[in-house]
């Protein structure tokens, strides 16, 4: 029996090697490298398209790679596949659960699937679906749902918890709630790994995260450091209405690393935020250019995917 | 790992939600268990087999009311020519059967009837017994008969 060797030899839980996947003239996964540690959240961002799904659907083993290793708590699912079904829980981007069972039957019903766990009812307590124990699936509302797929996963008391964009298309306050239930799996030492395509989420939850485009890892870290990486501490955009701004004269100011344009307003990319703003309004009072907006925000893994690629993660 | 009722299995937990979510679906319970039943109930209604229906009909002579009454699926009553003539314009005996005229082939019988009586129209035919004594076969009216009702009437032996 490998198992336990290999067990022994590594410290991650989850190792991915070159692996390439690609669906007939697409290169979904273009040798990807990964290495998720024992106990952390691991996030992988990237716009749509970006191969985080096929990525975490071959680690699932719901997938099948072209090639390359990957290698899940030890284990390889071609040898190990029905012990590594026992030992991940999985919440996929959307998951359709029988509409005509309550949200009881069905952790049961999943729950019967693994030889060990939490029960149905506590995992019913663990997502606060408490009021909602005997309404039938098809009347619970999108985070409900989302939380119900989430105690499915969880109801086998998983080692590895891989989270396909779980809080696409809830409302703020669903997402919150849904950061708050993963952060307590996440301080109950559990390794998770996260797909998302919001980058608020990814600092939020994530110890690391790699930032995925066209099926490779183009920066992986934690997200403290690839935002340190860019060298841009701080993002003030404005707006001028439809006058004319003379872009070279802001450009030239103390502090200011990059200058660009987008959607008529001016984004400046700057290291000393209460040297720039007060220069950047001296500068446009001297232009005489009417200010009609003005923001400033701390740069974020947004900022580092477009400083990386030139577009926005939400970009189609 | 704590110890495992059997409802926990996976095999018993599936079985059951595919029960579930059958008697949960009003409309697959109504086609799949209520439609055939009824389907079958009224198909066998529709197609029971019926008890043989007996005919009513008159003879003029005790002869041949008591020669006809051995043939179960006949109700025979006597009755004067006059009384039966009546009977079978309105209908109240399906034909009438009296002794042929002098002469005719068969010495036997002859048998009237109205054929605007779907009844008799339906049936077409009589069964006599040859026990009766009778010209024994099923007598087909048609052939035999003219009916009573018609302007032109005409009857013919059996």
């Amino acid at each position: 029996m490998p198992g336990p060797m290999q067990a022994s030899q590594t410290q991650a839980a989850l190792r991915v090697r070159n692996l390439r996947k690609t669906y007939k003239d697409v290169v979904a996964v273009d040798g990807l490298d990964l290495e998720i540690l024992s106990g952390e959240c691991f996030g992988l961002l990237g716009p749509n398209g970006a191969g985080k799904t096929t990525t975490i659907e071959i680690c699932e083993g719901l997938t099948e790679a072209d090639s390359g290793e990957v290698d899940v708590l030890g284990l390889r699912w071609s040898s190990d596949a029905p012990a590594l079904r026992q030992k991940l829980g999985i919440q996929l981007q959307e998951t359709q659960l029988a509409e005509k069972l309550t949200v009881f039957e069905t952790l049961r019903l999943f729950r019967s699937f693994f030889h060990q766990g939490p029960g149905a009812e506590d995992a019913i307590r663990m997502v606060q679906l408490e009021e909602k124990r005997d309404a039938r699936v098809g009347v619970l509302s999108g985070g409900q749902k989302q939380r119900l797929a989430l105690a499915c996963a969880l109801v086998g008391d998983p080692e590895l918890l891989f989270l396909d964009e779980p809080t696409t298309g809830l409302d703020p306050q669903a997402r919150r709630q849904l950061w708050d239930l993963i952060e307590e799996f996440k301080a109950a030492g559990r390794t998770i790994l996260l797909t998302t395509h919001y980058m608020d989420e990814a600092e939020q939850l994530c110890g690391r995260v790699a930032i995925m485009d066209h099926g490779k890892t183009i920066a992986q870290g934690t997200p403290r450091e690839l935002i340190a990486s860019i060298g841009v501490e701080h993002v003030v955009e404005f707006s001028a209405g439809n006058t004319a701004v003379d872009l070279s004269g802001i450009r030239a100011m103390a502090g200011v690393r990059d200058v660009r344009t987008e959607n008529g307003s001016v984004l400046l990319q700057v290291t000393e935020l209460h040297k720039a703003v007060p220069g950047l309004l001296d500068e446009l009072t001297r232009q005489g250019v009417p200010l009609t907006e003005l923001r400033t925000h701390s740069a974020t893994l947004e900022d580092v995917f477009v400083h990386l690629t030139g577009r926005h993660l939400r970009d189609e | 790992m704590s110890k495992r009722n059997f409802t926990d299995h996976a095999l018993v937990q599936l079985t059951l939600m595919r029960m579930r979510e059958f008697i949960r679906e009003p409309e697959a319970l109504f086609w799949s268990m209520i439609f055939p039943i009824a389907l079958a109930a009224g198909l066998g209604i529709a197609f029971r087999n019926r008890p043989p229906e007996v005919l009513k009909i008159a003879a003029v002579t005790p002869r041949l009311a008591e020669a006809l009454r051995q043939e179960k699926l006949l109700d025979v009553t006597q009755l004067p020519p006059e009384l039966a003539e009546q009977f079978i314009r309105t209908g109240k005996v399906a034909l009438v059967a009296e002794p042929a005229a002098e002469g005719s082939s068969n010495g036997g019988i002859v048998y009237r009837y109205d054929d605007t009586n779907p009844e008799v129209a339906r049936r077409g035919c009589l069964p006599i017994k040859r026990s009766s004594g009778l010209p024994a076969g099923k007598t087909r009216f048609r052939e035999t008969i003219r009916s009573c009702a018609n302007p032109d009437r005409d009857t013919s032996t059996s």
